[in-house]
């Protein structure tokens, strides 16, 4: 990392249970575990909170889904770090086949409408922010999303455009692909939330 | 502070206490120096911290040791420079959130004008998956 002070979390807890982490997996911690445990109340508690909220509340999509959406935004931002992460939990929930096809091209990529329709949403509001119009929320209406789904793809969005700037201005390090099989399982089973 | 089970919690509300923990909460650098980079308002901050500023905004991936060396050499704190560096990134976050709910906005109004009226999809059968069952 380029911050390394960023390593040494303010809380003992949190350092202890850094080192647990590291004892149970053999391998030192992602450095976005660093990150969210370092001042947590500054940025990690609440980032995760709204993190977990969208990507594991309640929602018309589906875990995989979001995760996908997630890998996707990043990808746009090239971030390998994020786009890494969250493709191995797309792999382990819809499929590696379905993660390629869709990272390489979401127009032709085997997607239904509405996922289709948001990844449209998501790549300008990725891209050109300021040209997202309302076309592209009728489109995914059209296509079968709720209000409430648009909302969800809105804020996956700013979620990432958010993380994907910390992980590559820190300069998160990649894990290699078994580290980020391990780091999916977790995911999926933990979520996304510190406290 | 919502509760991380609370399911009931808006994505919205939890975004707030997010950009409040971060653009007003404690911190190493003057709440205002955090709003003004997170606004991208350059000329409301220091010289040596635009180029930096503006490259996280538009193109993160092209940050560098280099940059980040500098910042620390003209006297920033490494906390300092964490703050920072969060508080561009929530506001690149906030900027799609605002475009993306603007967007949402303005087709609800087109809806509720329309003639014939269209109506939004309510609640609908479960999605099972991704990938489409049949074409495209």
């Amino acid at each position: 990392m380029r911050l390394p002070s960023l390593s040494r979390s303010w809380r003992f807890s949190d350092r202890v249970k850094l080192k647990l982490i590291r004892l149970a997996s053999g391998r030192p911690p992602a450095d976005i575990l660093h990150i969210l445990h370092y001042r947590r109340e500054f940025f990690g508690e609440p980032f995760t909170e709204w993190v977990h909220q969208v990507l594991r509340g309640p929602s018309e999509w589906s875990i995989g889904e979001r995760e996908l959406m997630a890998s996707f935004v990043s990808h746009l931002n090239q971030c390998r770090f994020c786009e890494g992460s969250h493709a191995a939990v797309v792999d382990a929930t819809l499929g590696a086949e379905l993660t390629r096809a869709a990272l390489a091209d979401w127009r032709t990529a085997p997607l239904r409408p509405g996922l289709r329709a948001a990844f449209a949403l998501l790549e300008t509001l990725t891209l050109k922010p300021d040209e997202t119009g309302p076309e592209l929320v009728e489109a995914a209406y059209d296509a079968g999303v709720t209000e409430q789904g648009v909302r969800d793809v809105i804020h996956i969005c700013g979620i990432f455009c958010t993380i994907n700037r910390i992980a590559d201005a820190v300069d998160f390090a990649v894990p290699d692909d078994k580290g980020l099989k391990g780091d999916a399982y977790q995911l999926l089973k933990r979520g996304y939330a510190i406290k | 502070m919502p509760l991380q089970n609370d399911e009931s919690a808006r994505p919205e509300d939890l975004f707030a206490v997010l950009r409040h923990a971060v653009l007003e909460g404690p911190g190493s650098t003057p709440a205002r120096v955090r709003q003004a980079v997170a606004a991208a308002k350059l000329d409301e901050v220091s010289r040596e911290l635009r180029d930096y500023v503006a490259t996280l905004r538009e193109h993160a991936w092209r940050s560098t040791d280099e940059q980040v060396r500098e910042l620390l050499a003209a006297g920033w704190s490494e906390d300092q420079v964490y703050e920072l560096t969060v508080a561009v990134s929530v506001g690149a976050g906030q900027r799609r959130v605002d475009a993306g709910l603007a967007a949402l906005a303005r087709a609800e109004a087109r809806l509720a004008t329309a003639s014939p009226p269209r109506v939004p999809p309510q609640a609908r059968p479960a999605v099972t998956g991704a990938v489409r069952s049949a074409v495209a």
